[in-house]
């Protein structure tokens, strides 16, 4: 061990120099983090400048880790007859190991004692700081790997770099080739299911990855132990064959358990409450000219009726199955779109009344009538011309051209296999409007920036910076719940009269930046006034608010945002026995 | 006991036979060279010997050891120099030895010493800043302080300078001649290697030639010149090579000279005129077996 150590030494006195900027990339980086966190002014301009060098930072890093594989590597050649270590008493597997090991420090010690500060700085406990630890290693685990593998197998910097060119390019076109001709019906068949983790193409990418990895370290090793480049060449295009074969062809068909581990169970059937019925008939999309695929899509909308009061439902997995009277039947996997806010009324439900002064609406009889039903309605609730226990929820969904071409004039029926999470939304803790340098939260944290009174548009503008825990966004290991609030909108929070206001858009300017498992957040907020008095009073026009000012309805306020934790599972079967899609304008049916 | 030994050693690249069937032993203690042209298989043979080629079939032992076996305990009792050896060229003189000194058990830092001053090597300059003879000083160095069995240099004089050339045979006559080891040179410097050897391998076109002790090579090698007192056919014996005749004036050399019965032969053969026989350099023993060579190389392609 002793020499081995000796090995790790010179390798990492030889890459000094290279190794002193793979730390500077992090340095720097945190350098960029703290100054974003602690700064007092931060235009949304300038911290879009910010991410465009971070990108380039990391391209940075990234190209230093690569090339610091292939340097280590080099410094004991493992092609060739030239190298200076295979007549001197050095064994195979002490290089292996000492190689080995000065990978551990490099991609992994070195950049978890660089990031330690950091974490801790940003309020990371001990489980968060090991969660990250070890998902920092794992995402240094593709490109380390891959390098290690390639400079085994090659001996000059140049050959490396050409290698690497080309496995990018071999990648990318088998990606392009099974996208235009479809074939990832037979490559990771169902590739979309990966996303939800669940079922055997989970099981057969993770295979896949451990094959990979297995099969890398194999030609490795051999390579480290034999230096026979034409057998440990033969072994790569061995593991190579292998990864097609299990991409291709896939025995195992296991039942997809996601959506039922860990569900809890509603207090009332859930069945009896929810309906989802298809609102209208669908349309179809038939592309003039197929190209590529098969240029036939149908359109819809599936009515969510009745869903679970204080709980929001969004669809994770749906299923098409059509089928003919003459027994063609054709399956296809579509994609819903659905988006929920919390309601006023489940956001004020979490906001204590200190102050029992009724707003405008609360003195109409509307709100006492609803008072009286057991569910209180917020004005902008009661104003909505739909349903308001209703939701509408999109869906697209691409089928075989022929099949497409078939249904608006021989009507299958359909099955929709729709699967959802029920998700729980809670006011989380809130944030006095006051700029300031200190944070609220601990690894969930907030700053306001600035806040400033816009006079002439009668606006409050508040920038806010906020920092969260965003372990293993980049390889996922964990899953972590609180990702979901960096969709939560921040609403103004009046404790005193017990009201509530949203930013002017839902879609308010956010940009992120990821700095070492932490993700910082800018927001750049806009108010006008207290929901209700704002939806009944609507004055604002060409971006000038001609209302009433709220400005000291704000001096009471503050912030707090709505996070959503899954509650629940539910699925259902939509049937419907004729289905009906129409050819849309742009179609042309032949 | 034979320190090197290789038994049919073939090595192939594609069709081109690098080295063909080489029966070759290396007398311990012995400082054995390996003459051949260039192109000849000698650095493949060495690469064979040292297990950073394998052979195509046959075999190679040294130290007893299957070269295709051999591993850091040999590696402990050998040294490797070869002019084409990727020295780590980012270390200075003082960190190469620092280096190695490690892997090796035997490591003599008072030898380390005194070959540092034999040497007349800078320390502490860079091994990518000395000069070429420097450089192979530095990797001689390295490969003898731990007081090997067994040395093995490539052409370690090649693209040196006649100066340096000289500094470095000395050093190793120097070094060679206070230590009991063997040491197994290959070059096509015929001159410097032949202040030093006690044994002869010649190869040519990858087969052996011939491997015997230099003093027994020189002993059995004469040039002779010899008068013919008529224009007839020169007479012909086993051994004879490059055969020459100018009018009545015939050269030769005799391969198989024997100090008893080749001077009584030739006073048979020319019994008027006489021949005077010479000894020959190592380098005229090479030109006349690797011209010889070609000869017969010619000879058998046409």
């Amino acid at each position: 061990m002793k020499l081995t150590w000796h090995i790790v030494a010179k390798d990492l006195r030889r890459l000094r120099a290279p190794l002193a900027l793979w730390i500077a990339t992090f340095l720097v980086e945190f350098s960029i983090g703290l100054g974003l966190l602690h700064s007092n002014s931060l235009a949304f301009r300038s911290f879009q400048g910010i991410q465009a060098f971070d990108v380039i930072l990391n391209l940075v890093r990234m190209a230093t880790g690569y090339l610091l594989v292939a340097s280590l590597v080099y410094d004991d050649s493992l092609v060739g007859t030239t190298a200076f270590w295979p007549t001197r008493p050095i064994s195979g597997i002490r290089l292996l190991g000492a190689k080995l090991l000065a990978c551990l420090l490099i991609f992994a010690l070195i950049p978890i004692l660089v990031s330690l500060p950091w974490w801790l700085h940003c309020g990371f406990g001990t489980g968060q700081v090991r969660e990250a630890s070890v998902s920092l290693i794992m995402s240094m685990i593709l490109p380390v790997g891959c390098g290690l593998v390639i400079a085994a197998l090659t001996g000059s910097m140049g050959r490396y770099i050409m290698w690497t060119l080309l496995l990018v390019a071999a990648v990318a076109l088998s990606l392009a080739t099974f996208v235009k001709t479809g074939a990832t019906h037979l490559f990771f068949r169902g590739l979309d299911v990966v996303v939800d983790s669940s079922g055997s193409t989970a099981a057969r990418l993770h295979t896949l990855n451990m094959l990979a990895a297995a099969g890398g370290g194999v030609v490795v090793a051999h390579q480290f132990l034999t230096r026979r480049l034409a057998r440990s060449l033969m072994l790569l295009s061995g593991v190579a064959a292998i990864l097609c074969v299990e991409a291709a062809w896939w025995p195992l068909a296991f039942k997809d358990r996601s959506h039922e581990v860990g569900a809890p169970t509603p207090a009332a059937p859930l069945e009896d409450r929810i309906a989802i019925v298809p609102t209208k008939d669908a349309l179809l999309h038939i592309e003039p000219e197929p190209a590529a695929g098969s240029g036939t899509v149908v359109f819809g909308n599936l009515e969510v009726k009745k869903p679970v009061p204080g709980l929001f439902i969004r669809p994770t997995y749906a299923n098409f199955a059509w089928q003919w009277p003459d027994g063609n039947h054709v399956e296809a996997k579509g994609t819903l779109l659905g988006t929920q806010y919390p309601s006023l009324h489940q956001l004020e439900a979490a906001i204590p009344h200190k102050d029992s002064s009724p707003s405008a609406w609360e003195q109409g009889a509307a709100y006492k009538q609803s008072l009286k039903n057991g569910k209180p309605v917020s004005y902008s609730e009661s104003v909505r011309e739909e349903d308001p226990t209703s939701l509408l929820w999109d869906y697209y969904v691409e089928v075989p051209r022929a099949e497409g071409l078939k249904m608006p004039s021989d009507r299958p029926s359909c099955t929709i296999d729709v699967r959802c999470d029920l998700l729980q939304p809670k006011l989380t803790g809130e944030i006095p409007i006051a700029a300031g340098d200190e944070w609220a939260g601990g690894a969930e944290g907030y700053r306001i920036l600035s806040k400033e009174w816009n006079e002439r548009a009668r606006i409050l503008e508040i920038s806010v910076i906020e920092r969260h825990a965003a372990i293993g966004e980049t390889v996922r290991l964990f899953e972590y719940q609180n990702w979901k609030r960096i969709d939560a909108a921040f609403f103004a929070i009046n404790r005193r009269k017990g009201e509530s206001a949203w930013p002017l858009n839902l879609d308010y300017f956010r940009s992120s930046i990821m700095i070492g498992s932490v993700s910082i957040t800018l927001h750049d907020l806009k108010y006008v006034g207290p929901r209700d008095e704002v939806t009944a009073n609507p004055a604002l026009e060409n971006g000038k608010w001609t209302g009433p000012s709220f400005e000291e309805w704000f001096s009471d306020a503050s912030l707090g945002r709505v996070a959503e934790t899954v509650a629940g599972n539910y699925s259902r079967k939509v049937d419907i026995p004729l289905f009906s899609a129409t050819p849309d304008t742009f179609s042309k049916v032949p | 006991m034979n320190i090197i030994e290789t038994h049919s050693l073939t090595r192939r690249f594609g069709r081109n036979e690098a080295v063909c069937g080489l029966d070759l032993a290396v007398p311990e203690g012995s400082v054995c060279a390996l003459l051949g042209q260039n192109g000849a298989g000698k650095s493949t043979t060495i690469k064979m010997l040292v297990n950073l080629l394998h052979p195509t079939s046959g075999e190679a032992r040294v130290m007893g050891v299957d070269s295709r076996s051999l591993g850091p305990r040999q590696f402990e009792q050998m040294g490797y120099v070869s002019e084409n050896q990727q020295l780590p060229l980012w270390m200075t003189v003082r960190q190469l030895l620092d280096y190695c000194r490690p892997f090796y058990p035997s490591w003599d830092t008072t030898l380390e010493r005194e070959l540092l001053a034999l040497l007349a090597l800078p320390e502490d300059r860079k091994l990518r800043e000395i000069s070429r003879g420097m450089l192979m000083k530095a990797a001689l160095l390295s490969s003898l302080c731990y007081r090997p069995k067994l040395l093995i240099l490539d052409e370690p004089f090649s693209g040196l300078d006649p100066l340096v050339r000289d500094e470095l045979v000395k050093s190793i006559i120097e070094v060679s001649a206070s230590r009991d080891w063997t040491v197994f040179i290959s070059s096509h410097d015929i001159e410097e290697v032949e202040r030093m050897t006690d044994h002869i391998a010649l190869i040519d076109a990858g087969r052996l030639q011939l491997s015997e002790p230099t003093e027994r090579l020189q002993a059995r090698f004469r040039k002779v010149d010899a008068d013919l007192r008529s224009e007839a056919s020169p007479p012909s014996m086993p051994g004879w090579l490059e055969i020459e005749q100018s009018g009545q004036r015939m050269s030769f050399v005799d391969s198989a000279y024997d100090p008893v019965d080749s001077p009584a032969a030739y006073e048979r053969l020319f019994p008027e005129a006489g021949a005077a026989a010479r000894p020959m350099t190592l380098r005229e023993i090479f030109l006349t077996l690797a011209r010889t060579s070609r000869r017969a190389a010619k000879g058998a392609a046409a």
